[in-house]
């Protein structure tokens, strides 16, 4: 259970960590994507053999998928919690979802847009929940 | 009914998306037993339509030219190419397609200063169709899937824009596609 919360941060850690590269530097979120998923990529490789194929394999995949979500524009998502929150919950489908596309090109990014978009649905209703639930506080 | 048929010619990528969307979350929502699970799933499903409907009643107007569409092909199948004959000859996957990706940044600088614009996403987005296991696709019907992404990048150049993982659900697009065509064809002959 621990190294799937493990995994499951690991997925916000790369969306957080391939928006703060693609924001601070000047070439932009395709080269921030792939050189922060090359290097844990290696590192991957060069982790223990006793941790199994399966695992290292996972890690450099969960860390791919998540800077697929940090690639979002500036403009889309503001908050740099919610990229982090979007890489835990794209995390969080693939390691539910690992049985569904086996071998498919694209599987990862499909998810990655899907857990986007599940957190900007939630964006434009939270609003109106807290409205519903909580009675609003009132603007000074 | 014209408005309706207007609908779904010009935007027949939307309905490709949200039909395989659905079609994830209904096989997820088959797995699960327990209520809340199944009451989770349908919040999910509900709130990814909503950011579909964000994205997509947002429309830029982009037009790229005879020879800039020639280029974007191009670029998804060597992407595409590049990726699967590179995929094992390293161990994971993963390191493949981000090599290809460093190589598809440098391209896109270079493509940018003669005035081409937007080939290094394409380029990326061949690399998550190259990712595809051996197993499941051939090179052929890789090279197929590398150029169908290609046309869907030029056809959805105005949507999802923005949207993280819109290149990577472009892949998965192309290659559901391609992989249907081929079963198809399959039962044909």
């Amino acid at each position: 259970v621990t190294i799937l919360l493990l995994l499951t941060l690991l997925g916000g850690l790369a969306a957080w960590l391939t928006c703060l590269v693609s924001e601070k530097t000047k070439p932009g979120p395709v080269f921030a994507s792939a050189i922060t998923s090359l290097i844990v990529a290696l590192v991957a490789v060069w982790l223990k053999p006793e941790l199994g194929d399966q695992l290292r394999k996972n890690i450099s995949l969960i860390f791919f998928g998540g800077s697929f979500v940090g690639m979002s524009a500036t403009t889309i998502i503001k908050n740099k919690a919610v990229v982090f929150i979007a890489g835990c919950l794209f995390a969080a489908l693939f390691l539910s979802t690992t049985h569904l596309f086996i071998g498919y090109g694209g599987g990862l990014g499909f998810k990655a847009s899907l857990s986007v978009l599940i957190v900007i649905g939630v964006l434009n209703f939270y609003p109106r929940l807290k409205n519903a639930f909580f009675f609003r506080s009132r603007p000074h | 009914v014209f408005g309706i048929v207007q609908l779904v010619k010009r935007a027949w990528p939307l309905w490709l998306f949200i039909g395989f969307g659905l079609l994830f979350f209904t096989s997820w929502f088959g797995n699960s037993s327990s209520f809340p699970i199944k009451l989770l799933t349908i919040g999910l499903a509900l709130a990814f339509l909503n950011g579909v409907h964000i994205f997509f009643s947002t429309v830029d107007s982009k037009v790229y030219t005879k020879s800039e569409q020639l280029t974007l092909l191009t670029a998804a199948i060597s992407g595409t190419v590049l990726t699967y004959v590179l995929t094992p000859l390293v161990t994971f996957n993963v390191i493949s397609a981000a090599l290809v990706g460093l190589w598809g940044w440098l391209m896109g600088r270079i493509f940018t200063r003669h005035g081409y614009t937007d080939v290094a996403p394409v380029i990326y987005c061949g690399t998550f169709v190259g990712m595809a296991s051996a197993q499941v696709m051939s090179l052929e019907v890789v090279l197929v899937a590398g150029a169908v992404s290609g046309f869907l990048f030029l056809f959805l150049c105005n949507n999802l824009n923005g949207c993280g993982g819109k290149l990577g659900s472009i892949a998965f697009l192309s290659c559901g596609l391609t992989i249907g065509l081929t079963q198809l064809v399959k039962v044909l002959t």
